[in-house]
C-alpha cells in the first residue's frame, strides 16, 4: 500500500519531469504495472464521471442509458491495440522496450488527463456559454500534455531519437487500424462458422425429433 | 492462485455487464396525424390542431344554370365575407362565413353604361369599403368595381415604362394596401410586383425575387456564345405565385419555383438568411423581413424524395401566426411570428377533409378555409382544443402577459410533450418572473442551450460576482499554500539538521 502511494507520487513527478522519470521508471523500478493499472482505472473513472456530471452546456442532456462498461471496453481495447502494435514494431525499429515497459509507460502518460479533467468537471457546472473557450483550452492542455508524455515515453523506453519516435508512433496507429480490421474480419468469419454450425445442428435435431 | 481466480471472475462479470443495453420506444409518426419536426429533423406526431368541419361544394352555386367548376382565387375580407373567383364563368361570388351565398357578380356596368364581363380572372382583393380589385387576366387589365357592380376604374398595360420591358400585361394576383397603393403579380414577369397608385398610375417594380442560378449554369453562361445565352434566358426567372397583405401593409409573397437542391442545402446547413425561400414578407422598400428564428427555415417539408413543398398561398392569422399552403403535398404548415413551426396539418387524399389540388387558404378568425379546385370545394377547418390553446399561448407571449402565458404553455405542454417551443415559452415566462432555476430546467428540457446559458449567467450574477474573481483567488491561495508548504519543509529540515531534498529526489 505504501509502495502504491510512493509510486503514485512518482507519477505526479513524471508529469513535470518526463525525461528523468521515464528513465527511472524503466531502470530503477520506481513505478510498476500495478500502479499503471490503478492509473488506467482512474482514467476510466474520470471518463465515466465526465459523462455523468458535466454541466448541461458542455455535455448536453445526459444519456439516460449510459453504460460505463462501454467506456471501459473502449479504452482497454485502444490501449491493448496500441501496446501490441508498439511492441510489434520494436522488432523493426530496434526498440529496447519490453511489453511490460510499454504498458506501464503508456498508462503513466494518462495522468495529466486525470489531473486536469477532474477540476474541468466542476467548472463545467459553473461556466456559461461565453466562457466555453476557457473550458476548451483546459481540454486542449490536457490532450497535448498527454501526447507529449507519450512521445517522451517512446523516446526514453525504446531509446529512439525524436524523429524515429514520431515515425514509430505513426506506424503504431497504422498497425492498430490493421489489427482492428483483421479482428473484425475474424469475428465476422467466426460468426458465420458458428451460425452455420448451429443451423446444421438445429436441422439435425428437428429431423430426429420427427 | 485464488487472487487470479477472483480477478478472472471480476473480468467475466465486466464482460457480462458490459453487454447490457436498454431498449426504448422511438418517436412515433403516424401517416395521418398532425406533426412537427423535432430538433434533429425527425417528424413527431402531435395532437391535431385543426379538424375538418364542413365544406361547400362550388357546383351547388348556380350561375346560368350550371355550377361553378373552376375557382381560381378566394379572398376573405375584413368583414369576414368570402369572395370566390371563378375563371371559366368569370364571376365573383360573395359568401358569408357559413357558406350562404350573398351575391353573385356576373357583369359590371361601366361609366358609359355598357356592361363588361371578366375573362379568366385569377385574382381578387376586396378593400374595407367593399371595393373589389379584380385581376382580369385574359382581358389584360385590372378592374376596380364597387359593391354595386359599378366599374370605378380600369388599369391597362402601363405605357410609361422606362427601360423595363413588359411584353404582355397578364395580372394574376393583386393586393391593395391601406393607402390605396395597388401591388400586382403579373405572369411571365420576373422583375417583382408591379405597383400602381390608387389612381392607376404605374410607379415601378418592387420586391423582385432573387434570381437563382446554379453554379453549373453560371459556368455554362460564361463559356457560351451570345446566341446560346439568349436561348438560356428561359431558365432564369422566378416569380411570385400569390401575395397577401397584412394590416401593417407588409406584403407576403409565396414562390413555388424553388429547386429541390437549393431547399436541401437550406435544410442541411440550417440556412436562415432567406436567400432561397418559398415565402417572403416584404416591407415597403421591397426587403424581405420575415423572421426566421426557428430550428429550421420556413420551407415546409424537410424530408422529401425529389420534390420540395410547393407553396401556393399564405394565410395570415391572429397573433402573428401564418399558414403556408403546400399544394404538392396538400399540407398546411403553420408557423408563429418568429418562424417556429407550430404544426403541420392536412394531407392529400380522398377521405373527407383531405385535399386534392388546393389553391388558396385564408383565416377567418381562427378558422381555416381552403379552396380546392380539384375537389371543387371550400373546406372549413376549425381549431381543436389544442389548436386554440396554441393560438392563445402565442397571443399572451406576444402581448407580454407572463402569468397567463405560463398557464397556457403548461396546458400546451401537457397535451403535447414533443413540442420544444412550449417549454421554451414556459422558460421565457419563468425567466421574466425571476424564477431562474425553473427557467433553466425548462430550457434544458427544450434543449435551448443559448437561453439556458443566459439564464445561468443572470443567476450567477445574482448569487455571487462572476466566476473569475473566485477562480483567481483560488489559484492565488493554491500557490500561497504550496509555497508555504515547501518553506515549512525547508525550515523543519533546517531545524532538525537534516539535508533538504527536493520532492521526488530523495536519493540525492
Amino acid at each position: 500500500m505504501a509502495d502504491l502511494f510512493k509510486e503514485l507520487k512518482f507519477a505526479l513527478y513524471l508529469t513535470l519531469h518526463p525525461f528523468d522519470a521515464y528513465w527511472d521508471l524503466k531502470h530503477e523500478k520506481r513505478g510498476s504495472l500495478r500502479t499503471a493499472i490503478v492509473i488506467f482505472v482512474l482514467f476510466n473513472l474520470v471518463l465515466v464521471a465526465e459523462n455523468l456530471f458535466t454541466g448541461y452546456i458542455f455535455g448536453g442532456r445526459k444519456n439516460v442509458d449510459y453504460n460505463m462498461f462501454s467506456t471501459f471496453w473502449g479504452t482497454l481495447g485502444v490501449m491493448a491495440l496500441f501496446c501490441v502494435g508498439n511492441w510489434g514494431l520494436t522488432c523493426l525499429s530496434d526498440g529496447k522496450g519490453t511489453m511490460y515497459d510499454i504498458c506501464t509507460a503508456t498508462a503513466y502518460a494518462l495522468v495529466p488527463y486525470i489531473l486536469i479533467h477532474i477540476p474541468m468537471i466542476f467548472l463545467s457546472n459553473f461556466f456559461v456559454q461565453r466562457e466555453a473557450t476557457f473550458y476548451a483550452v483546459f481540454g486542449l492542455l490536457a490532450t497535448f500534455w498527454c501526447a507529449f508524455l507519450l512521445l517522451v515515453s517512446q523516446i526514453v523506453t525504446h531509446q529512439y531519437t525524436l524523429f524515429r519516435a514520431l515515425i514509430v508512433i505513426f506506424a503504431t496507429f497504422v498497425a492498430m487500424m490493421a489489427m482492428a480490421c483483421l479482428l473484425i474480419l475474424f469475428v465476422n468469419l467466426l460468426q458465420q462458422v458458428i451460425v452455420f454450425a448451429s443451423i446444421i445442428i438445429e436441422e439435425i435435431y428437428l429431423r430426429i425429433k420427427y | 492462485m485464488r487472487k487470479k481466480f477472483l480477478l478472472g471472475l471480476a473480468f467475466a462479470l465486466c464482460v457480462l455487464l458490459g453487454n447490457t443495453s436498454v431498449s426504448y420506444a422511438g418517436e412515433e409518426y403516424s401517416q395521418e396525424s398532425a406533426y412537427i419536426y423535432s430538433r434533429n429533423g425527425r417528424a413527431v406526431s402531435i395532437p391535431d390542431a385543426y379538424e375538418y368541419k364542413k365544406s361547400l361544394s362550388l357546383m351547388d352555386i348556380e350561375v346560368d344554370g350550371e355550377g361553378l367548376s373552376s375557382a381560381s382565387d378566394m379572398f376573405v375580407s375584413e368583414a369576414n365575407k368570402i369572395y370566390i373567383l371563378d375563371s371559366i364563368k368569370g364571376v365573383v361570388v360573395r359568401l358569408d362565413e357559413d357558406f350562404n351565398v350573398e351575391r353573385i357578380y356576373t357583369e359590371f356596368t361601366c361609366k358609359d353604361g355598357s356592361t363588361t364581363t371578366l375573362k379568366k380572372p385569377e385574382g381578387v382583393y376586396v378593400a374595407e369599403d367593399g371595393t373589389m380589385y379584380i385581376a382580369d387576366t385574359e382581358n389584360k387589365r385590372i378592374l376596380i368595381v364597387n359593391e354595386d357592380a359599378q366599374v370605378q376604374q380600369e388599369i391597362l398595360k402601363p405605357e410609361n415604362l422606362v427601360g423595363i420591358k413588359l411584353t404582355s400585361f397578364l395580372p394574376t394576383k393583386i393586393v391593395v394596401d391601406s393607402t390605396g397603393r395597388i401591388s400586382v403579380v403579373a405572369r411571365n414577369n420576373n422583375n417583382g410586383l408591379l405597383q400602381f397608385t390608387k389612381d392607376g398610375e404605374f410607379t415601378g417594380y418592387m420586391g423582385a425575387p432573387s434570381v437563382q442560378v446554379s453554379a453549373m449554369e453560371k459556368l455554362l453562361r460564361k463559356i457560351s456564345t451570345d446566341e446560346q445565352r439568349a436561348q438560356m434566358q428561359y431558365y432564369v426567372p422566378t416569380e411570385y405565385n400569390n401575395i397577401k397583405i397584412d394590416e401593417k401593409n407588409f406584403i407576403w409573397g409565396t414562390i413555388s419555383s424553388v429547386s429541390a437542391e437549393e431547399i436541401e442545402q437550406v435544410i442541411m446547413y440550417g440556412d436562415m438568411s432567406g436567400k432561397v425561400t418559398p415565402i417572403k414578407k416584404l416591407n415597403t422598400m421591397g426587403k424581405d423581413v420575415l423572421k426566421r428564428k426557428g430550428l429550421f427555415a420556413p420551407v415546409g417539408e424537410l424530408y422529401f424524395s425529389d420534390t420540395p413543398s410547393k407553396m401556393t398561398d399564405v394565410a395570415l392569422g391572429e397573433n402573428g401566426i401564418y399558414t403556408l399552403l403546400d399544394s404538392y403535398y396538400g399540407k398546411l404548415f403553420t408557423y408563429n411570428s418568429d418562424g417556429i413551426l407550430l404544426h403541420v396539418s392536412c394531407r392529400k387524399g380522398t377521405k373527407k377533409g383531405q385535399l386534392m389540388t388546393p389553391i388558396a387558404v385564408d383565416y377567418v378568425g381562427s378558422k381555416l378555409y381552403v379552396l380546392d379546385s380539384g375537389l371543387g370545394q371550400i373546406l372549413m377547418y376549425s381549431p381543436t382544443t389544442y389548436g386554440s390553446l396554441l393560438i392563445e399561448a402565442e397571443g399572451y407571449s406576444v402581448s407580454g402577459d407572463y402569468d397567463l402565458a405560463n398557464e397556457t404553455w403548461r396546458k400546451v405542454a401537457e397535451r403535447n410533450s414533443n413540442f420544444d417551443y412550449a417549454y421554451v415559452g414556459l422558460g421565457n415566462s419563468e425567466y421574466s418572473a425571476g424564477n431562474y432555476e425553473q427557467a433553466m430546467e425548462y430550457y434544458m428540457n427544450a434543449d435551448e442551450t443559448e437561453k439556458y446559458s443566459d439564464t445561468k449567467e443572470t443567476l450567477r450574477k445574482q448569487q455571487a460576482g462572476s466566476i473569475f474573481p473566485l477562480m483567481f483567488i483560488a489559484i492565488i491561495l493554491l500557490v500561497v499554500i504550496l509555497t508555504l508548504a515547501s518553506v515549512t519543509r525547508r525550515v523543519t529540515c533546517y531545524i532538525k539538521g537534516e539535508t533538504y531534498h527536493r520532492r521526488g529526489r530523495e536519493d540525492e
